[in-house]
């Protein structure tokens, strides 16, 4: 990772195609390129048709290699990038006369990190490669590829410059004020301190929709055994996935069926009814029931309206909506009292349809994904979302301390400083100067 | 009587205040010390406002008082009065600053140079310096008189190559009416050192005659001052005022007319100079939206008919100033001594110094003050500290005193000179510290009277004084662990409208609350603390000290933890010549900005201007290899 050395890597998915494309990123990667070719020279970001020759100077094959010399390419340093056919013994024996010619293999993921550590992308743009090629929705798409360009990483850094200003004021009270007076300081570090509260709010709430968009949401299907959880699966899915029977403990192990419902892909899960298992393969059943559930964005607990729940999980992480299954076979009076029992429970039948079209509007409100994809820039990871959940918590850590008669600065400056750092962990770093710079920009310093 | 030699053990080169602290600093160790000045009657002159202190530098006074240094108490017996900054912004801020007899300071401090039987006070001009082998040997003075010395403190302030600006008019000097020194940046360019240009400038003294006092604004110092010393126990300074007066747009008017023949403006100063200390014609260019500035007219000595005026630091041509300055309430007929002016100096960029301010290059040989780009007198008594205790300790074959950033504003200014770029003179201000709710002025003694002691900076009857001060908080603490009873304070809470106590309750609980301080805790709990013999002034600081250790727990802690973390980067050891190059995945600008800087830890390299979280990562990964 260290050493200045050449890495070679296949970069389109091994096996039989039209062609294939190795990509070789380092200083020498031009060099291989001459030898590969016997040509002389490569122009920047031009294609050339070429023929490619083994160590011995036989022709395995013909192809275009096209280069980008560092600094301005995706590593930043040297890169090649030889399209040869697409076949394996192919790819192979290019991929080791690379390496013979002086390359090593590369580490999965090597060109992106090449990259970064190159100020070629930021933290937030690896992290949106990433989730690029893996996108299975156009909407996950379309957000990271936005990402990518950078929209998240401005709305970072104007994140940021607030907190600047509102450090900026802070310190200036701190450092110079008895040099020049500001007209109500404190007021000032207010204002910019709850702008940016506001803005890392904003940010903070689109995790849930932006994690949906990119990973797609995980709803699973728990309750009781024999409660109708596989049939209501397979009506949700309008077909018969899931095995069903009256037999309690059909389901040993979870079936996934997967689904894009409104452009949101979703995972539905069935899972093994919940109670004390019979055998050790349903006991395994029901340990992978209850993560399934822990794990889940929307839980769908399905209680049979005739029988009262013998074991319900209750520390949920995601949402739940409570669905009263087997509805077609209660009186009316029966139906009324369920009412009091439950908190907005879905009536369904899932044996006759009735009332499906309603839970699937209750899924698609619990998971919270509005009809517009706005112009918003969404967090996408875990590790963003914890960032900006400490962010806020420092900034309204600051606001607290404001709001009382004499507000101690210093740590109000320390909260506001958390903030920053946990924004920078995203972005980069910034100094203390940054914010001496933006004191000297601003006041008129200085006796 | 001292008989002139030609060898010293240690020479140092100025007699300002870095030159001053580091003559004494070595002479605690050294058996000879030569301070070589221009002038012996200009030792300690305070060449600009009459003030020691102030925000990030009360502190750092602090700090020089508890490592021996001679400011604060010089400050003492010559202060005019002392005021508390920061007192409304919380209590880890407070700052200590006093107006200052420049004239009896001077007097405080060459006595103490004649008092010191290892000092030997030199007039004479240091042209070039001898080397051997990488090391100082030794010193030619203008005439070519050679001195030999194991170590030499260079603290030439302004005076190498000094240029002042007045208007259109150049004069080569130090400072007003001081000859200036040639021919060492030469010679140490010509030995492999790079040099540069700064530029600082001074406001006009006004003729107090000519001042109607009246129509400005008055302002005092505080009522109950608090020293800088911990050695003065006796100190009732007198409260002289200060003035106010505002500047006006008709007075912007006759600057901006002119702004043309500052030679800032003119292009004819090529030197940087301080943001944060912006000449006037400076301020109304920048921030042509204010209709007005303040000047604090500051007395110069007691009774003086010299006034600063302070916030009117300028290169105008005379006239101008003069003109612009009749234009002000109360300056109607103002007449001055002398008008201010700017300066250029050389100076080099401290990269090249190690933490023990010792260059990289020489052995033996140290940078202090102004020559390495910093401004302010405190910064400079700071550094010239270290470098004297650490020339004495290179002479004795010592560890050299190396201060950290979470230990002292000095270590943390020492570390900002090695690591960032030197833009603009360097001035302390406490946003750069980043620990500053541990480093605060009332917990130096805590922080460093042991080190010092160790050091053989403070006499052992000093570290006595100091450590009975340092029982105080900590016996405070201990009685802050017992309970109050609700009839004992709940009139008091009622008084300033905080809920009383429903049952007994450990006093230190009570102190969390935001609104109550330690005055309001019943002095019953404190009859045990033992304050006999010490000066009112330590006993509320030393209480305070208490509180502030209770109220600020939280943050305290998490910052000792990072401090924790951190101190394994800080060990962390880079070979001098660790061939950055040869990291080929770094940055370009990383690379030659450490190639450039060689910092001599992990930690410092993290801190070099231009250098990447990322690009640290990778250097990590190959030194742990």
């Amino acid at each position: 990772m260290i050493s200045s050395d050449t890495i070679v890597a296949c970069a389109t998915p091994y096996g039989i195609g039209g062609i294939a494309v190795v990509r070789i990123s380092g200083e020498i990667a031009i060099k291989i390129a001459q030898a590969l070719s016997k040509k002389k020279s490569f122009k920047d970001k031009k294609a050339s048709f070429v023929s490619l020759y083994s160590e011995k100077g036989d022709s395995f094959d013909v192809g275009v290699i096209t280069s980008f010399h560092a600094p301005n390419s995706y590593t930043g340093e040297n890169i090649v990038e030889v399209s040869c056919h697409g076949n394996p013994t192919i790819v192979n024996k290019l991929i080791n006369i690379c390496i013979s010619l002086g390359a090593r293999m590369a580490d999965p993921g090597e060109f992106t990190r090449r990259a970064f550590i190159n100020g070629k992308l930021d933290l937030l743009q690896v992290e949106a490669v990433a989730a690029l090629i893996h996108s299975n929705s156009e909407k996950s798409a379309i957000l990271n590829r936005r990402i990518l360009s950078g929209e998240l990483s401005e709305k970072l850094k104007e994140i940021k410059e607030n907190l600047i200003n509102a450090l900026s004021f802070v310190e200036f009270e701190l450092d110079v004020s008895e040099e020049c007076l500001v007209e109500d300081p404190i007021k000032l570090i207010l204002d910019s301190s709850k702008t940016a509260w506001v803005s890392v709010k904003k940010l903070s709430n689109t995790y849930k929709e932006g994690r949906l968009i990119n990973r797609g949401a995980s709803v699973v299907i728990t309750g009781g055994t024999n409660v109708g959880k596989s049939t209501l699966l397979n009506a949700l899915l309008e077909e018969n996935k899931a095995i069903v029977s009256e037999t309690p403990g059909t389901t040993r192990d979870a079936v996934d069926a997967h689904l894009i419902y409104d452009s949101i892909s979703i995972t539905l899960t069935d899972t093994a009814g919940i109670r004390e298992a019979r055998d050790s393969i349903e006991k395994e059943g029901v340990i992978r029931a209850i993560n399934k559930v822990r794990e889940a964005d929307l839980v769908l607990n399905v209680l049979d309206s005739k029988e009262l729940p013998r074991t319900v999980i209750t520390d949920f992480k995601g949402s739940v909506i409570t669905v009263l299954n087997k509805i077609d076979l209660l009186s009316e009076t029966d139906n009324k009292s369920l009412n009091t029992y439950f908190k907005n429970p879905v009536c369904v039948s899932a044996l006759t349809g009735d009332g499906i079209p309603n839970l699937k509007k209750e899924i698609k409100k619990a998971l919270h994904t509005s009809d517009v994809f706005s112009d918003e820039v969404y967090l996408i990871t875990q590790r963003q979302h914890a960032i900006a959940k400490t962010s806020l918590q420092s900034i309204s850590d600051a606001i607290d301390k404001l709001k009382s008669a004499s507000p101690p600065l210093e740590l109000v400056s320390i909260d506001l400083r958390d903030a920053l750092s946990a924004i920078d962990q995203m972005l980069g770093k910034t100094t203390s100067d940054d914010i001496l710079n933006n004191i000297f920009g601003r006041f008129c310093v200085g006796k | 009587m001292k008989h002139k030699k030609n060898h010293y053990e240690i020479i140092v080169v100025g007699a300002g205040h870095a030159g001053i602290e580091a003559a004494l600093s070595a002479a605690k160790g050294a058996s000879s010390v030569g301070l070589i000045t221009l002038d012996p009657s200009a030792v300690g002159r305070m060449s600009c406002n009459p003030a020691i202190g102030g925000q990030a530098k009360g502190q750092m006074v602090r700090e020089i008082d508890v490592l021996g240094g001679v400011m604060g108490l010089a400050a003492d017996g010559a202060g005019l009065q002392f005021k508390m900054l920061n007192k409304s912004k919380g209590k880890a801020v407070w700052s200590p600053r006093a107006q200052v007899d420049k004239r009896s300071y001077e007097q405080f401090v060459i006595s103490k140079i004649y008092n010191s039987p290892n000092i030997f006070l030199l007039r004479g001009e240091v042209i070039r310096l001898l080397f051997n082998n990488y090391s100082v040997s030794g010193v030619v003075l203008r005439g070519g008189e050679k001195l030999s010395t194991k170590s030499v403190v260079l603290t030439c302030g302004t005076f190498l190559n000094g240029l002042i600006h007045i208007g259109e008019r150049k004069i080569r000097a130090g400072r007003m009416g001081e000859p200036r020194s040639e021919g060492i940046t030469e010679n140490l360019v010509s030995e492999g050192f790079f040099s540069g240009r700064l530029k600082t400038g001074t406001p006009p003294r006004l003729i107090a005659d000519s001042v109607d006092w009246d129509k400005l604004i008055v302002s005092y110092g505080d009522k109950k001052p608090t020293p800088f010393s911990y050695r003065t126990s006796t100190f009732e300074p007198p409260n002289v005022p200060c003035y106010i007066a505002q500047t006006n747009p008709s007075c912007h008017e006759t600057i901006n007319k002119d702004l043309l023949l500052s030679p800032m403006f003119s292009g004819d100063v090529s030197g940087v100079g301080p943001r944060y200390c912006p000449s006037i014609e400076d301020k109304v260019h920048r921030f042509a939206h204010r209709e007005s500035h303040s000047l604090f007219l500051e007395p110069e000595w007691l009774n003086s008919n010299q006034i600063y005026a302070n916030g009117f630091s300028t290169s105008l041509p005379e006239r101008t100033q003069l003109k612009a300055l009749r234009k002000i309430v109360g300056l109607e007929n103002v007449e001055f001594f002398r008008p201010g002016y700017a300066i250029e100096y050389d100076f080099f960029p401290s990269s090249q110094l190690k933490s023990s301010l010792e260059t990289k290059n020489i052995f033996g040989l140290f940078f202090a003050g102004q020559i390495n780009g910093t401004s302010g007198y405190e910064e400079a008594a700071a550094q010239g500290l270290v470098a004297g205790i650490n020339a004495s300790n290179f002479v004795l074959n010592k560890d050299p005193l190396l201060l950290s950033r979470d230990e002292a504003y000095i270590g943390v200014l020492i570390d900002d000179l090695i690591t960032k770029d030197t833009c603009e003179p360097y001035r302390m201000f406490t946003s750069r510290a980043e620990y500053r709710i541990l480093i605060r002025y009332s917990s130096a003694a805590d922080r460093l009277a042991k080190k010092s002691f160790d050091f053989g900076l403070i006499t052992s009857e000093t570290y006595d004084i100091i450590t009975s001060y340092l029982k105080i908080t900590k016996q405070t603490k201990k009685a802050l662990e017992m309970s109050i009873l609700p009839a004992e304070i709940n009139d008091l809470l009622a008084l300033i409208s905080e809920p009383g106590l429903k049952q007994k309750t450990p006093a230190c609980d009570v102190l969390k609350r935001p609104s109550i301080n330690i005055s309001h805790i019943p002095n019953r709990l404190f009859k045990n603390v033992e304050t006999n013999g010490v000066p009112t002034f330590f006993i509320d600081e030393m209480m305070r000290e208490a509180e502030i250790s209770i109220k600020y727990k939280g943050y305290i802690d998490r910052q000792h933890r990072e401090i924790k973390i951190l101190k394994t980067q800080e060990t962390k050891n880079i070979p001098p010549r660790f061939n950055y190059f040869s990291l080929k995945n770094m940055s370009t600008e990383a690379r030659e900005k450490l190639s450039l800087v060689r910092p001599e830890t992990l930690g410092q390299a993290l801190r070099v201007s231009g250098v990447s979280p990322a690009d640290a990562a990778i250097l990590a990964v190959h030194l742990h290899r």
